[in-house]
């Protein structure tokens, strides 16, 4: 995989237009569903993701750990090209989201985001927010989408906010509306940067729980968090990012308890 | 001489001027009220250019801001007035003008050249006024750059620039009475021949400074309220 894939992003972007995307077929049950491989970004003249290699499968948690600073939420903004990238790629189901001609909305349809400010639409109601994508994107009928809102508010415990302003709410209660916003675009793997760290200490254990339950359904996350004792409990995989490369990653177990890289070591016992 | 005569001459000077007072009135509005309109199309247009991604579309929009803002909208209007025939421009005259039309079509192209630039800076202002989140929210569900514009920027922003359209509105009256220079019938052209005819310099000043003031202070007030609307529906 990793040989097959290394050699696609050496392709120029001039050759891409030239000859199209090389053809392959994509496996969702072996095959990642994101691929990130050696990423390199950089703010002017600051390098903050030094070539970072990631594979998320399908039904994976991955949960990116690590100081601030260490390129974790940079990551993240990379896989939904929120950042530009400088170097090294990233694969959406095996295709290049960089390079070549891209559907960059459709696959950001695909991506659900979550934010550490929610950016909830503030002129917008609840039930708004969370009904703008489907209607607009997915040309849903509204009473349609309305009934899918109301579904999802059930789901994070907030059906009789449905008609409320984001102002309104408390912060847990506009992240979680933040989360119903992102799945209603019904997409295969959710993005969550930092989605506890804006958040009063009270409000923090009403939002792990709605990610806790998503684990549990078998959605596909990768999460930025500081919270380890949430990142031991549901990740599949984590990963322990300093200064812009992933130091060592592996089951929660192994890292945690059994932590082999000294950067590691040393943030581990700070935070524990 | 006493209050009475005093009063009475006035009120004759009013009564006998009246009608080319409020013919100012009428033609500054008409010149701002159209210098304004075209300015915000104008306005918002450079504003597409100074956010491209195109670099000499944004150094184009960049050069008529500096320029605009940089000299006095005196030698603007002089350089429009002078300057296109001399390039052998024609510009087309709309009825609704009346027979001064020409003149007035280059006051109100300067003025439309003039406000444009600052209400690009009104748009670009208000539109960054938007947390960048917002821009970024709309994008990650997967809205194109144009609809994220649209339906979430913009619907934010635009509390942040319909005030200011209405200060910039009061600005172009103010800025709308050195057209005179050119020879266009506006307010400021009416003080020129009722001082001429009159003999009186400073009554008929009086008299136009409380007319601009009457026009810029209703245009104000308007705004405030505007604001007091937007301030309440912040939730």
């Amino acid at each position: 995989m990793a040989a097959h894939t290394m050699q696609i992003s050496r392709f120029t972007k001039k050759q891409l237009a030239l000859y199209g995307a090389p053809p392959r077929t994509f496996n969702p049950n072996t095959d990642p569903l994101i691929t990130v491989l050696d990423l390199h970004k950089r703010f002017k003249n600051l390098e903050v993701l030094k070539g970072v290699e990631l594979y998320v499968k399908k039904g994976d948690v991955v949960v990116l750990i690590g100081p601030s600073g260490s390129g974790k939420s940079t990551l993240l903004r990379c896989i939904n090209r929120l950042e530009t990238i400088q170097g090294g790629d990233v694969l959406f189901e095996g295709n290049s989201i960089t390079r070549g001609p891209v559907d960059l909305n459709g696959i950001r349809q695909r991506i659900g985001m979550v934010f550490q400010h929610f950016n909830l639409f503030p002129h917008l109601t609840v039930q708004e927010n969370i009904t703008l994508g489907p209607r607009y994107l997915r040309k849903m009928p509204t009473d349609e989408a309305n009934a899918l809102a109301e579904r999802l508010l059930t789901r994070v415990g907030l059906a009789d906010k449905k008609d409320a302003y984001p102002s309104q709410l408390s912060g847990g209660q506009k992240q979680r509306i933040a989360i119903a916003r992102a799945l209603a675009m019904e997409p295969d793997v959710m993005l969550f940067d930092e989605p506890t760290s804006a958040l009063d200490p009270e409000m923090v254990g009403e939002v792990l729980e709605v990610m806790k339950d998503l684990a549990r359904d078998g959605m596909t996350m990768i999460i930025v968090t500081h919270e380890m004792g949430f990142a031991r409990e549901v990740a599949s995989k984590v990963v322990f990012m300093a200064d812009g490369i992933i130091q060592e990653s592996g089951t929660p177990e192994k890292l945690f308890t059994h932590p082999k890289n000294e950067r590691l070591i040393s943030f581990l016992g700070k935070i524990l | 001489m006493d209050f009475n005569t005093w009063l009475t001459g006035i009120c004759q000077f009013l009564s006998k001027y009246s009608a080319l007072f409020l013919g100012g009135v009428k033609n500054t509005l008409l010149l701002s009220l159209t210098a304004g309109v075209l300015s915000i199309l104008v306005g918002g247009a450079l504003c597409f250019l100074r956010m491209s991604r195109i670099a000499p579309l944004r150094w184009i929009a960049n050069i008529w801001i500096e320029f605009v803002r940089g000299t006095p909208v005196l030698v603007q209007i002089m350089m429009i007035y002078y300057g296109l025939p001399m390039i052998g421009v024609q510009l087309p005259v709309p009825a609704f003008l009346g027979n001064a039309g020409e003149r007035a079509m280059y006051g109100i192209l300067a003025l439309t050249i003039n406000s444009g630039g600052y209400i690009c800076e009104i748009i670009r202002s208000g539109i960054q006024s938007v947390d960048r989140g917002q821009m970024e929210a709309a994008r990650s569900l997967g809205f194109g750059s144009i609809r994220s514009m649209l339906m979430i920027v913009m619907p934010q922003a635009i509390k942040n620039i319909l005030p200011n359209f209405g200060n910039e509105f009061a600005n172009l009256i103010k800025a709308s009475s050195q057209v005179m220079i050119i020879g266009v019938g506006e307010l400021m052209f009416s003080y020129n021949t009722i001082s001429g005819t009159s003999g009186r310099a400073f009554l008929p000043l009086i008299v136009i400074a409380l007319l601009y003031f009457a026009m810029t202070f209703t245009v104000g007030l308007g705004v405030r309220a505007l604001e007091r609307h937007f301030r309440r529906s912040e939730r």
